[in-house]
């Protein structure tokens, strides 16, 4: 597939200039508002803003001495950003965001969108009584309004050792022309599609004007970027996956994942409703996923859940011999791919097929992705899917 | 099981660890695979991993299996044999070498085939160890074959001494005699012992191995090989004397018609190798010998060759001088006739001899009652007419003394008066009593020529039965002679070419039928020849059998009986030409042939006079031993060498002379190929296994390549010599099918080219 002319792409403006819609609804005003309950060792220290404006030839990380600087768009391809320009990240359940948004509310108001007449009494702001329906029927019926809030959204990475693989090479996923990784990996992970992916999620969601946070979690949570709607988030994000703690580096001993860990971690900190998007492979057991996912639900956050997978996971078509060594230190073992493969596959595809009916058991969003698709038709696909969906439950 | 080639056998052992090799050196070398799904990996491997490790076995051992199956076909296995040879416990090795005449073949360097065997044998033998408990047997083929270390022994050293002590033989290769040996030895054979190999030592000429002949199964029970070194290849030139014989059995001083060289006698010689294809000479020299060797002048006689010509005959003039005469005593005695050639490539037939009878005259008794004086010829009686035959002269001695007859009364008849004639003629035996008859059937049984006739007159013959019983001749004569409706002719008793040939007549010849022209019969006794052994020399015109000659029962005598009597009423015969050369044809013959001839080959029994009961060792001979003498007219054992050989009565006192000559039929020194003796070594060593003794080494080889494509049994059995080759590797072919089925099915291609990407 030719890849496509790159075009210059406004990622927004600093403060003040931020993603149409954002600022409007007066979450620019909150935009740098933090949650003082999250505290994590992040890859913001020490960072200095970058105009959003520039082009991509200056998305250029700005990061603590020492540090490699990171192009933003060896994850975020323009050609994903334009895709996703013209969508808006919606919470499909009801959120509880900080300030007035596009998102519902669990509480009635008196706002824009009508959602109900009640009978008035003794005390009620005389203000919304209707009177045209106090003209036609004599009785006193106050006019209620849904309350929309704005949306905060949550994007769990998976950094566990089996997100570091990946088949495909780095310079042909990125189509950055560069080789390597931040980490000198030659090959483009999981953990590297997970990176575009959450930044993406980030971008649409700074673009609206609501807030976004990160979570890297392996089997504990490892790093965390505090949920802001400032511009600034995007890059701090971006960063924080390209650099460590998130990322595995060479010889750091592999840990396996324990979403049930992160989530509790999480929860503990989370006060109000929130979107989640967890960014994963999901290799990992589906009881303890269940109980995970029990605990997002009674906390009444709505999920997103995107599997990352590999081509080469999902087809093993290997031919030659060897020892396959675990990631997440499950060991080696010799063996003949060709021999183990049917019963690999069975494996493998009955696993995802149980992680997929497991988040749609909740009602949560589920989307698989493979390293090798561009993100931006999956995702862009999957946001309108999602859309639709939610104008469909709102309005019959 | 045992193999022909055990290095490629080791080399195939050692090749099977090559599959471990790759699969060691290919594990080394891979690189870890980093996996993700290693969890959902590790749950499919241990699904698979029980058939995944059984297909790895199965597939290790079909790869090792396939290896050592090809190594161990391609060592040429066989079953049970030469593991005595190549095993890893004691080896017990015959040894069988021919000592046969043809053995005595010599090379340009003038060493014999028996020598180098010899020395082969020796080779071997040092190859054996009797610390390991090898042991070793010694068989030598020169018939009959002889077991010399039976069992084998482990004294090997003293093994090599006896393989040093053997000596050649003049007679056949007795393959059948060491067939028995081995036989007899493996059934002897203990179920712990090793199973016994042989190594043949012989140049294979057709002297030793007769292809016409069916080949003796060796008889390895319980496993061995037959190990057999190559065939010689060098062709050699040789003549043989194969025979003898004088013209009459006993030669006389001063013979007539031999212009004072003495009697003639006929020498057949016959030559073989390359140099058939040419003309040559040889020359023959023929003596008479005592039985120590010593002897008189020989005369010699020249053999012309004609190119191609294999076989002639040459008559010499035997001298009758003093020195042949020496010792003989003044009556006929023991005597050999020897002939002669000059050394050739093999000297053990360069001789051939034949006893006979050596004397100045013939000692004839004539047993007749007294007559008179015969004034006229009408008065003559047979007694007359048999002594004018025998002395025209009418002196009792013809010139020269050859025939000297004394007149015994018939009442005077008995044992010590017969003894010292050669010959006995009864012209009247109506006239004997039962005491003479056993005399004469003495006589005869002892070598004496007996000469009878029907007693002249017409009364009834009584004296048949006693003669019957005396002789054991087994003719029925009738009781009474008839006359003749018309006198009848005579003629010789076999036709055309048979016609005196081999009969006491031969010497007559073709003079025979003018002879018997005149000659007319007018009595006859009849006779049923019930013994078939009897010889019709002369019949009447009608077929009647007019002179019969047979041999008494239990003894070398020969009876001739005219069934006419020689008497004018009977015969005109007596007045005929043919009465003198008829009788004394009939003494001089029949006493030489009563005498016997008393001489065969080497390598069999040989026939020894009536009464003797001992053999002593003579010239040429194995001087001073002793054989003893059967009771039914041959040795107690075989003779293995040539030479004469006095045999003694129970007195002491030699009774005769034997010759044993070498076998004609072992002197034949042609060279056989491999390929020609690859089907009769095949037959030989049967079930067991055969090749080619190379180097002197105890290694198996295998038979010559040139042989798989003979026809029949042997060739493609020879070359093979490993029953199990050809079904190991097809054994192989069949593991190697299984390995690509097996190598197939667990590389599970053809079910991800099916399956697809997921």
């Amino acid at each position: 597939m030719p890849e496509p002319p790159r075009r210059d792409v406004s990622l927004g403006q600093a403060s003040g200039d931020g993603p149409a819609g954002g600022g409007a609804r007066g979450g620019q005003e909150r935009g740098g508002r933090e949650d003082a309950s999250t505290t994590a060792p992040g890859p913001d220290t020490g960072q200095r803003p970058v105009p959003l404006s520039t082009p991509h030839a200056d998305l250029s990380l700005q990061l603590a001495p020492g540090q490699e600087p990171v192009d933003a768009s060896l994850y975020l391809h323009p050609q994903t950003l334009a895709r996703l320009g013209s969508f808006e990240l919606r919470a499909k359940m009801i959120v509880e965001g900080m300030s007035s948004g596009q998102h519902r509310s669990p509480y009635h108001g008196f706002s824009v969108e009508f959602a109900q007449h009640r009978q008035y009494v003794s005390g009620d702001d005389i203000r919304h009584l209707d009177w045209k329906v106090y003209g036609r029927t004599d009785k006193l019926q106050l006019k209620q309004y849904q309350q929309e809030t704005s949306l905060d959204l949550i994007v769990m990475v998976d950094a566990s050792g089996s997100m570091n693989y990946g088949s495909r090479s780095f310079e042909e996923a990125s189509g950055a022309g560069r080789k390597t990784g931040p980490d000198g990996n030659p090959a483009w992970t999981k953990f590297d599609h997970a990176t575009a992916l959450a930044a993406a999620l980030s971008y649409i969601t700074l673009r609206q004007g609501d807030r976004v946070g990160l979570v890297v979690y392996a089997d504990s949570v490892r790093q965390i970027v505090k949920r802001s709607s400032s511009q600034g988030t995007w890059r701090q994000i971006v960063g924080a996956l390209s650099t460590p703690p998130a990322r595995l580096t060479p010889g750091e001993a592999p840990r396996p994942t324990n979403l049930a860990r992160a989530v509790d971690q999480i929860l503990a900190g989370v006060s109000n409703r929130c979107l989640i998007a967890v960014i994963s492979d999901f290799f990992q057991d589906i009881g303890d996923m269940r109980a995970a996912l029990a605990r997002v639900r009674h906390s009444r956050h709505d999920v997103l859940a995107f599997q990352v997978l590999d081509r080469q996971e999902t087809e093993f078509d290997l031919t030659e011999t060897a020892p396959f060594e675990g990631l997440e230190g499950e060991g080696r073992v010799k063996l003949d791919p060709r021999a183990v493969r049917k019963a690999y596959l069975e494996a493998i595809n009955g696993h995802i097929d149980s992680v997929e009916k497991l988040f749609k058991s909740f009602g949560y969003d589920y989307q698989r992705l493979g390293t090798h698709d561009w993100l931006g038709p999956p995702l862009a696909a999957f946001v309108a899917r999602r859309n639709a969906q939610i104008k469909r439950s709102k309005y019959g | 099981m045992t193999f022909l080639h055990p290095s490629i056998f080791l080399a195939g052992l050692v090749c099977i660890a090559i599959p471990i090799v790759i699969h060691l050196l290919m594990r080394r070398r891979r690189r870890p695979v980093p996996w993700a799904a290693m969890k959902f990996l590790l749950e499919a491997y241990r699904k698979q991993k029980r058939r995944l490790t059984l297909e790895q076995l199965l597939l290790l051992a079909l790869r090792c299996l396939l290896i050592g199956l090809v190594g161990i076909g391609l060592a040429r296995p066989m079953i049970g044999a030469a593991a005595g040879l190549t095993g890893p416990g004691p080896r017990t090795v015959y040894l069988v070498i021919d000592n046969s005449l043809v053995s005595g073949v010599r090379d340009a360097a003038g060493t014999t085939a028996l020598e180098r065997q010899q020395a082969r044998a020796e080779r071997v033998l040092e190859q054996l160890d009797s610390a390991r408990g090898d042991r070793a047997g010694l068989i030598v083929l020169g018939g009959p074959a002889e077991a010399i270390v039976a069992p084998p022994a482990v004294d090997l050293a003293g093994v090599k001494s006896a393989v040093r002590a053997i000596e050649g033989t003049d007679g056949p290769a007795d393959w059948m005699g060491a067939s028995a040996v081995l036989r007899s030895t493996a059934a002897a054979r203990r179920g712990d012992e090793p199973a016994a190999s042989v190594i043949v030592l012989s140049e294979l000429r057709a002297g030793s191995v007769d292809l016409r002949r069916p080949a003796p199964k060796l008889g390895l029970e319980g496993g061995g090989a037959v190990l057999v070194s190559r065939p010689a290849g060098e062709a050699v030139d040789n003549v043989s004397v194969l025979d003898v014989e004088p013209l009459r059995g006993v030669l006389l001083k001063g013979a007539e018609g031999s212009g004072g060289a003495g009697e003639p006698a006929r020498v057949t010689v016959r030559r073989s190798g390359p140099g058939v294809s040419k003309a040559g000479v040889s020359e023959v020299r023929v003596s008479v010998e005592g039985a120590g060797g010593e002897g008189g002048k020989a005369g010699t006689g020249l053999v012309r060759w004609a190119s191609g010509q294999e076989e002639a005959n040459v008559s010499v003039a035997v001298p009758a001088d003093a020195g042949a005469f020496a010792g003989s005593g003044g009556g006929s005695s023991g005597r050999v006739l020897a002939a002669r050639i000059d050394n050739d490539a093999l000297a053990g037939d360069n001789i051939w001899r034949r006893p006979v009878r050596l004397g100045e005259a013939v000692e004839v008794a004539l047993i007749s009652p007294p007559v008179g004086i015969a004034g006229t010829i009408e008065q003559f009686t047979p007694t007359d007419w048999y002594r004018l035959a025998l002395s025209p002269d009418g002196d009792g001695s013809r010139s020269g003394g050859e025939v000297r007859v004394t007149v015994i009364e018939s009442s005077q008849a008995g044992v010590r008066s017969l003894a010292g004639f050669d010959a006995v003629i009864v012209p009247y035996p109506e006239t004997l009593d039962d005491g003479a008859w056993r005399a004469i059937g003495q006589f005869a049984r002892s070598g004496g020529a007996v000469i009878l006739n029907p007693t002249p007159g017409e009364s009834v013959n009584v004296w048949t039965d006693a003669m019957g019983r005396a002789l054991g001749l087994g003719w029925e004569l009738a009781r009474e002679s008839r006359e003749l409706a018309e006198p009848a002719t005579i003629q010789p008793g076999r036709e055309g070419a048979e016609a005196g040939a081999g009969g006491l007549l031969g010497l007559l010849g073709g003079e025979l039928e003018e002879l018997l022209k005149p000659v007319r019969v007018r009595r006859l006794l009849d006779v049923d020849l019930k013994d078939v052994s009897a010889r019709v020399e002369l019949r009447t015109g009608d077929g009647k059998p007019l002179l019969v000659v047979g041999e008494p029962a239990g003894g070398r005598g020969v009876v001739a009986m005219l069934l006419a009597a020689p008497d004018l009423a009977w015969t005109d015969l007596p007045v005929r030409p043919l009465m003198v050369p008829l009788v004394q044809e009939l003494v001089r013959q029949g006493a030489g042939r009563a005498g016997g001839a008393w001489h065969g080959p080497a390598g069999s029994k040989a026939p020894v006079p009536a009464g003797a009961i001992e053999l002593r060792g003579g010239s040429g001979g194995s001087g001073g031993s002793l054989v003893m003498a059967a009771a039914g007219g041959e040795s107690a054992e075989a003779i293995r060498r040539a030479g004469v050989w006095r045999a003694l009565d129970s007195t002491g006192a030699e009774v005769g002379l034997i010759a044993v000559n070498a076998d004609p039929e072992a002197a034949h020194v042609e060279v056989q190929t491999e390929s020609e003796l690859a089907p009769w070594l095949t037959a030989l060593a049967g079930d067991s296994g055969w090749g080619w003794l190379d180097d002197d080494s105890l290694e198996v080889k295998p038979g010559m390549a040139a042989a798989a494509g003979g026809p029949g049994l042997g060739a493609g059995r020879a070359e093979n010599g490993m029953p199990l080759s050809l079904p190991v590797l097809l054994g192989a072919v069949v593991v190697a099918l299984a390995e690509l089925a097996v190598a197939r099915w667990s590389s599970h291609a053809r079910g991800m080219r099916q399956e697809g990407p997921a």
